[in-house]
């Protein structure tokens, strides 16, 4: 049973919070909507950083390898030289991407190829690990931006949830007991008014039948 | 905005070919600092090979449901992925109770 609401039972209460029930209960179902909204885009999120990522974890592994090849055919030095000189940067933009009032991260590369390194004294192995790494990247950002959407997502969830909660079973029936606390009392009050109304209606006729009879009594 | 590795050196060297940044650690002290100063310089994207993730687990959560950024991947290391599979689905166990 609900703790109601500690107000006076009055008329003015009673319609305000009435009013208060109506906005609760509207915005329960709305942020249901959103929770339902909200999970499904999560699990599709889900589904998809799934895949993402397991082609993600094979792919991996033979990126990097192929950098410790560079390294075995290449001499340290050689290897060291040539990432100096590629300077070669990466800019990022991030902006974000709206999905049911939760903002998702959107991430964008802008790669700036830098100037080449010397092809005379670094192993082919070098070559093909760069270029490779460089189509990889792409792959990385995107699944940085699903691993955080789903983040994002799952606090989200995780809030909404805790609000449909606080509502359904806090809220909502707080006011619901003390509207019909109050509509309670107020009848009360009803009854105990028209009762009182009804014995002096009683009184006030007994009080006017002896004065008549008085009256006769006089004129007889 | 730019993306930044924290890792052994074979896969900060590796990234550093891409344009990316990197910071080699060897140890959680280490690592746990060079996230911090990742964390302040607001990278956008931090790449950490698992296994030294797994040394700043808990640093890296708190980053993780505290701020907008960095965004951190891990990545497995050249070995191939640690047995327990991508840590957000243990993540995800953990806040909605939901199974993969």
């Amino acid at each position: 049973m609900a703790q109601r609401l500690r107000v006076n039972p009055t008329r003015m209460q009673l319609l305000q919070l009435r009013r208060r029930l109506g906005i609760a209960l509207h915005g329960h179902s709305l942020l249901k909507d959103k929770l339902e909204g909200l999970v499904a885009e999560f699990l599709e999120a889900v589904e998809r950083f799934k895949v993402v990522r397991r082609s993600f974890d094979n792919e991996y592994p033979e990126v990097i390898k192929l950098f410790v090849l560079a390294g075995i055919a290449g001499s340290r030095e050689a290897v060291d030289d040539a990432i100096t000189q590629s300077r070669s940067e990466l800019d990022l933009s991030v902006s974000t991407r709206k999905v049911l009032s939760v903002e998702v991260p959107s991430l964008e590369a802008r790669p700036h190829p830098g100037g080449g390194y010397s092809l005379l004294d670094t192993p082919l192995e070098l070559d093909e690990a760069t270029q490779r790494l460089a189509r990889f990247l792409p792959r990385i950002l995107d699944v940085a931006e699903i691993e955080h959407a789903i983040w994002i997502l799952m606090k989200e969830i995780q809030l909404t949830r805790r609000r449909v909660n606080a509502l359904e079973y806090i809220m909502i029936p707080q006011l619901r007991q003390t509207v019909k606390y109050i509509q309670a009392k107020l009848d009360e009050n009803e009854r105990a008014n028209i009762t009182r109304l009804m014995k002096i209606k009683e009184m006030r006729l007994a009080e006017e039948r002896a004065e008549m009879q008085r009256r006769r009594g006089l004129s007889v | 905005m730019r993306v930044f590795v924290i890792g052994d050196e074979e896969t900060v060297v590796g990234f550093r070919f891409a344009g990316v940044e990197g910071a080699v650690v060897e140890g959680p002290a280490q690592a746990a600092a060079a996230l911090d100063e990742a964390a302040r310089r607001q990278d956008a994207v931090l790449i950490i090979p698992e296994r030294v993730a797994a040394w700043i687990r808990e640093d890296i959560d708190r980053i993780r449901y505290g701020t907008e950024l960095p965004l951190i991947v891990e990545v497995p290391g050249r070995e191939g992925p640690v047995e327990e599979g991508p840590s957000l689905f243990r993540l995800i166990r953990q806040a909605v109770g939901i199974k993969f």
